[in-house]
């Protein structure tokens, strides 16, 4: 068993590698908005309004993304059942439904000036609004009154089934709307000038840290709240506030302790 | 063709609300850091110092 | 097949208690038939409007009344720790997910007739072009929704937390179903062709859930 120096330095770095993270984020970003405002020139046919693309676009990828992630932390937690797969999964959701949300803004605000309404059904935003919707009904599924374990086991199948189900929800949406023949409405790719492409993948790029230094900065104050909720508890089971978070994150060896 | 219309509000709004989201986000969860951390600190402290390893009750 | 007997005991089981305790007619029908009033009311009472949203209403009561059905369907097994007693027996949990599924099949069916009739007694939706496709929605959206609705039911066994996760958590994943019925059911009682792609989305629809549910249903059980 690790001992508390070892347990110290490894926290230690995790705290600084996580502050590179969020430079390099921060930085990051910070080349989005410049090229998103400055250096790539306003759209031929939308004018300015086409700068929100270079947020509204990564934000839907890390939406997604995000979900991803969900997926394969509620899988691993189901099949091996350590409970870092959880912490992963519930971290990931919660900057998931932020970026979600954030998409979902973002895609509003251009609509208004491009197509004179807040909201078009088009087929990737009205399947991104149902990811969010998802994406909600998994956090409450997380916050229910109930032992951890249950929780994580109903969150990692929320988390499985809500994944499996977007994809059949994208084609059952892009063929709704194809029956009225309704115009492509993210027109981004065919007319895209190099510059206004290397500001995508900016972006892209961009995003991909910051959501790494989200979800990591996530997890850390998810170990410190239940370093808190473990100390308290400590007195009353007997066992050391460290004991019980190991405890917490690899149930199997417990029996060897006993 | 006509030049297109500025919308440079929309433009604006939706950095400024983008920024925001994030800035807040991780001011939130800084937050939250330091409240647990006060909260364990609070508890050690209640308790009389740091945690020892506790007495096991003998089987 | 062990698996397929299992599962359609435990499927006659809730059926059996279904037609002693009258639920479905006694509370999801009348339950039905308030919503559809009220999308007459809201909507109405110009004909050709309510014409041509019925397929939609029809569908979102069906929605509705689902999650009331399924409520029922676990409420049943909340009772005098009948859940319990299931889980202790020899059986494999993936039955219990299969037989209660396919016993809410049933009663949606049997509720979808009557909302059926209903509509197109209220809203003037004419049934009669492609009776077949319009049956076959029913079919497959209903074992949709009965996959949803009996895997994530588990949640309401208990507590009334979460009951009210159930909805928000059914109503987007059934997404696929909503837009699907209503199209195929607005095609062919319209006379158009294409009701085969949705039913093809349909049927696509519940193969998934159906496995994916057989799959991760004993998770939710474990305790």
């Amino acid at each position: 068993m690790p001992n508390t120096a070892e347990r110290a330095m490894g926290k230690l770095t995790a705290r600084r590698g996580e502050r590179w993270l969020g430079v390099l984020a921060v930085g990051g970003v910070a080349a989005t908005v410049a090229m998103g405002l400055w250096v790539t020139p306003p759209d031929a046919e939308e004018g300015n309004v086409f700068r929100i693309i270079y947020l509204h676009v990564p934000a839907a990828w890390l939406a997604y993304l995000s979900f991803l992630v969900v997926l394969i932390g509620s899988v691993a937690y189901l099949v091996t059942k350590r409970t870092r797969w959880d912490w992963l999964a519930a971290a990931s959701a919660e900057v998931g439904v932020l970026f979600t949300g954030l998409t979902l803004v973002l895609g509003s605000i251009w609509a208004k000036p491009v197509w004179g309404t807040w909201w078009t059904w088009d087929p990737r935003l009205t399947t991104t609004a149902v990811l969010f919707l998802i994406y909600v009904g998994y956090l409450a599924v997380r916050k229910l009154p109930d032992s951890p374990a249950r929780r994580a086991r109903w969150a990692a199948v929320v988390g499985i089934v809500g994944f499996v189900d977007v994809p059949i929800v994208h084609l059952s949406v892009v063929w709704w709307r194809s029956q009225h023949q309704a115009p492509a409405l993210l027109h981004v790719a065919p007319r895209m000038a190099p510059v206004m492409a290397a500001g995508l993948m900016t972006g892209v790029a961009a995003f991909t840290i910051l959501y790494a230094y989200l979800v990591t900065l996530r997890l850390r104050v998810g170990r410190l709240e239940d370093r808190a909720v473990a100390e308290a508890l400590s007195p009353r089971l007997g066992r050391s506030a460290e004991e019980l978070m190991d405890e917490a994150a690899s149930p199997q060896e417990v029996r060897a302790h006993g | 063709m006509a030049s297109p219309p500025d919308n440079g509000g929309f433009v604006a709004a939706a950095y400024l609300i983008t920024g925001g989201a994030l800035g807040a986000y991780v001011a939130r969860l800084f937050a939250r850091a330091t409240r647990a951390r006060r909260r364990t600190a609070a508890i050690v402290a209640r308790r009389g110092g740091p945690p020892a390893r506790l007495e096991r009750p003998s089987p | 097949m062990t698996l397929l007997r299992q599962s359609w005991a435990i499927a006659g089981k809730d059926l059996r208690i279904e037609m002693r305790g009258r639920y479905a007619v006694g509370l999801v029908l009348p339950f039905a038939g308030t919503l559809l009033i009220a999308f007459g009311l809201s909507l109405g009472p110009g004909r050709a409007l309510l014409q041509q949203t019925a397929p939609g209403l029809l569908w979102l009561a069906m929605l509705f009344a689902s999650v009331l059905a399924f409520r029922r369907s676990y409420e049943s097994e909340g009772e005098d720790g009948a859940l319990e007693g299931l889980l202790l027996a020899p059986i494999d949990k993936a039955a219990v997910f299969l037989g209660k599924a396919a016993a809410v099949t049933a009663q949606l069916l049997a509720l979808a007739v009557v909302v059926t009739l209903l509509v197109a007694g209220l809203f003037g939706l004419s049934l009669g072009s492609q009776p077949g496709a319009v049956a076959g929605a029913f079919v497959l959206g209903t074992v949709g929704l009965a996959a949803i609705g009996s895997l994530f039911g588990v949640l309401t066994e208990s507590s009334r937390a979460r009951e009210a996760v159930f909805p928000l958590l059914v109503l987007p994943l059934a997404t696929p179903i909503l837009v699907a019925g209503v199209r195929a059911t607005s095609v062919a009682t319209s006379g158009g062709t294409g009701a085969g792609s949705w039913l093809g989305l349909l049927a696509a629809f519940d193969a998934v859930f159906v496995a994916v549910g057989t799959l991760v249903f004993e998770f939710l059980l474990e305790d």
